[in-house]
């Protein structure tokens, strides 16, 4: 079956470069070269990140249709499995009035929120360097047949998933030397367990994932609703005879978002249920299990005059019928401000951000300024900040650092 | 001989009479000339290149250049622009459902490619420049005629062609210029210079517009070039490439159009 969908993707690309009208065909070439390193704050300042990255974007549009192929290359200092060559999309698009197509290897992102990941559930994401890389860049690709029914006002956006792609999340062991040894964004798990191998989903049509959107874009508001039949990106574990077991497993989700304008302000908000979603118990040694989950989240924009750009978030977790063996809480909350000014013609960037976690007083916080040298040649410094002793940014507190990224896009 | 003189003058003063009453019946108000260039005829849509050139204080320029589709719903506009320079921004896409009612705001999407959605941004920043241009959004043509005061100061031959002087005083005092003078050339109906004035009364910037020329069937300008006088800095916009009543599609204006990230 993966075979035919990359035949099936090959086959397209060709046509689409050969049905193309010479006259209307246009070629586009386009990347960019970035180098980011970051340093602890606290000793012994070790470099936490330090890579550089060659991204290439090829277009080749004909009438109706045009392929996209978009590739990385990059050399990590810390992580060094990092390092190499990768796809990251490879895809046929085909556009009439009534509907569009794109089939292959895509990024598709939902929802309106920033940073979190309410009903942005179709990606899975990229953990290897976590806070160290920008959240738009943590989205990894997925083998995917999505089409829309295109109407003035209405969308209806169908997706056929067939290969499982879990998401990217870096372990080591203590007392291991492993290709995560390094990487101060890792899960540490304990001597002397066996780890076993991923269980991935078998490769099979029944084992394929689906999902539907139906969108309204208008003057009073956008919104849309959707719903997806999955598997969880993210496995969950528990330790049988000595050996830690991850497995995937599927679950239902439905929901919707929207976004309102009132002059300068845009009100937003997401909504999801996820049913069935399976959880690790805090005891490892037990099974997983299996709840259903209801998060939310309410943001605004203000964009007042002067190029400032301010936002405020509060997202909420809640898990239905909760048993006190989860590994998680019952309910989390989070909130996040940002507040964004550019000057200087839109040369400067002034930038800072924080993510708040109610239940263990934990914070992520970043201050930057992005300067553009040219308009290709960008370079931002900035200080990330982790507080708490716990929760999902005070575990990262040794890892506070301060950082520096030129960026060259051509 | 008196009585000759005494008719003369008689003559003289019901002419003046006569063609005082008679101008003013016949005189076009400032708002109606406002009125004439607002609805000058542009075509039911336009699509367009245009390349934007900013000049700081020591000569050193941006280059930004875009492509423009816009089209008329009666009173109202939809326009769409996609980046293709500089890099950093290229596929960068912005669509815009314009209002004549000035109680209405526009209706905004950004398409950013590095997120790949469309984002629902504010409508109603109008007085904030445009990709750090001297041009605000109201400047490119959004405001709407109702927002201002108008009056008719003079009458001005600029560069070889007549031309109505207006000045137009905004009715919201808090708005970003105190007044904005505007020569209107009366075979065209297009305004061709415009000056911005700060809150203080001072010149903030002048608008003037260059390579003016019937182009299928309607006046263009392919030249326009903003100084701003305070801040040294300079605007130039160079239209290539532009065609009227293309019968460009709706389709074109929705924000699933522009979320594919380009537009063919």
């Amino acid at each position: 079956m993966k075979r035919f969908f990359i035949f099936s993707v090959i086959l397209l690309f060709i046509q689409a470069a050969a049905g193309g009208n010479a006259d209307s065909a246009e070629m586009i070439v386009k990347g960019f070269v970035d180098s980011y390193h970051a340093v602890g704050i606290e000793s012994p300042n070790d470099f936490l990140s330090s890579r550089t990255r060659a991204r290439i974007e090829s277009q080749f549009s004909g009438q109706n249709a045009f392929t996209f192929i978009s590739l990385n290359a990059v050399k990590n200092e810390v992580v060094e499995s990092e390092s190499g060559f990768n796809l990251m999309e490879a895809y046929v698009d085909y556009a009439s009035d009534l509907f569009d197509m794109r089939i292959g290897r895509q990024i598709v992102i939902w929802g309106k929120a920033d940073g979190f990941l309410v009903t942005d559930i179709i990606s899975p994401k990229d953990y290897s360097e976590y806070f160290a890389r920008d959240f738009d860049d943590m989205r990894l690709p997925v083998d995917a047949l999505k089409m829309r029914l295109l109407g003035d006002y209405f969308t209806l956006e169908l997706i056929g998933i067939p290969v499982f792609t879990p998401s990217k999340i870096p372990f080591t062991q203590e007392g291991v030397s492993d290709e995560n040894s390094n990487n101060p964004w890792a899960q540490v798990l304990p001597a002397g367990v066996i780890v076993a191998d991923e269980e991935l989903p078998e490769l099979k049509l029944s084992n394929a994932e689906a999902a539907a959107k139906i969108s309204y874009s208008g003057s009073i508001m956008d919104f849309s609703l959707s719903a997806f039949y999955t598997w969880d990106d993210n496995p969950v574990m528990y330790l049988e005879n000595g050996v830690l077991n991850r497995e995937y497993h599927r679950f239902m989700f439905c929901g919707f978002d929207f976004s309102i304008p009132a002059g300068v302000f845009v009100f937003r908000g997401e909504g999801a249920y996820y049913c069935g979603k399976n959880f690790t118990c805090e005891n490892i040694i037990l099974k997983p299990i299996e709840k259903d989950t209801l998060d939310s989240l309410a943001g605004i924009d203000w964009s007042p005059e002067g190029n400032w750009t301010i936002s405020a978030q509060v997202y909420n977790r809640y898990i239905l019928e909760y048993d006190k063996i989860i590994s998680e809480d019952e309910s989390k909350t989070y909130s996040s401000l940002s507040i964004s000014k550019d000057m200087l013609r839109e040369t400067l960037t002034l930038s800072a951000m924080i993510f708040y976690g109610y239940r263990y007083n934990d914070a992520y916080g970043r201050v930057y300024t992005e300067y553009a040298v040219t308009d290709a040649f960008h370079l931002t410094l900035g200080l990330d900040i982790f507080y708490g002793d716990e929760g999902d940014f005070g575990q990262y507190s040794d890892n506070s650092e301060v950082f520096l990224k030129a960026k060259y896009s051509f | 001989m008196k009585s000759k003189k005494l008719l003369k003058a008689i003559t003289v003063v019901f002419f003046s009479v006569i063609s005082g009453v008679l101008s003013s019946l016949f005189a076009i108000t400032g708002t109606e000339i406002m009125i004439k260039a607002d609805n000058r005829p542009d075509g039911n849509d336009k699509k367009m290149e245009m390349k934007m050139i900013l000049e700081n204080r020591r000569g050193k320029q941006r280059i930004r250049s875009m492509m423009i589709l816009t089209k008329d719903y009666g009173k109202d506009t939809k326009s769409v622009y996609f980046f293709k320079e500089p890099a950093d921004v290229k596929g960068t896409g912005f669509l815009v459902w314009g209002y004549d009612d000035p109680g209405k705001d526009d209706d905004r999407w950004l398409y950013l490619p590095a997120l790949k959605k469309s984002k629902r941004i504010s409508g109603s920043s109008k007085n904030d420049y445009f990709m750090g241009s001297d041009l605000t959004y109201d400047d490119m043509g959004n405001r709407s005629v109702d927002e201002d005061i108008h009056s008719l100061v003079k009458e001005e031959n600029l560069d070889g062609t007549d031309c109505w002087v207006v000045e137009s005083v905004p009715k919201d005092k808090d708005y970003m210029y105190s007044k904005i003078i505007s020569w209107i050339r009366k075979d065209s109906d297009l305004g061709v210079k415009r000056e911005f004035y700060d809150k203080h009364g001072k010149l903030l910037k002048t608008m003037i517009l260059s390579d003016i020329r019937p182009h299928q069937g309607y006046w263009t300008y392919f030249k326009m070039e903003v100084n701003n006088s305070r801040e040294k800095h300079k605007t130039i916009l160079i239209i290539e490439n532009m065609n009227y009543d293309n019968n460009l599609k709706d389709s074109l204006f929705r924000v699933s159009t522009l979320e594919r990230g380009q537009i063919r």
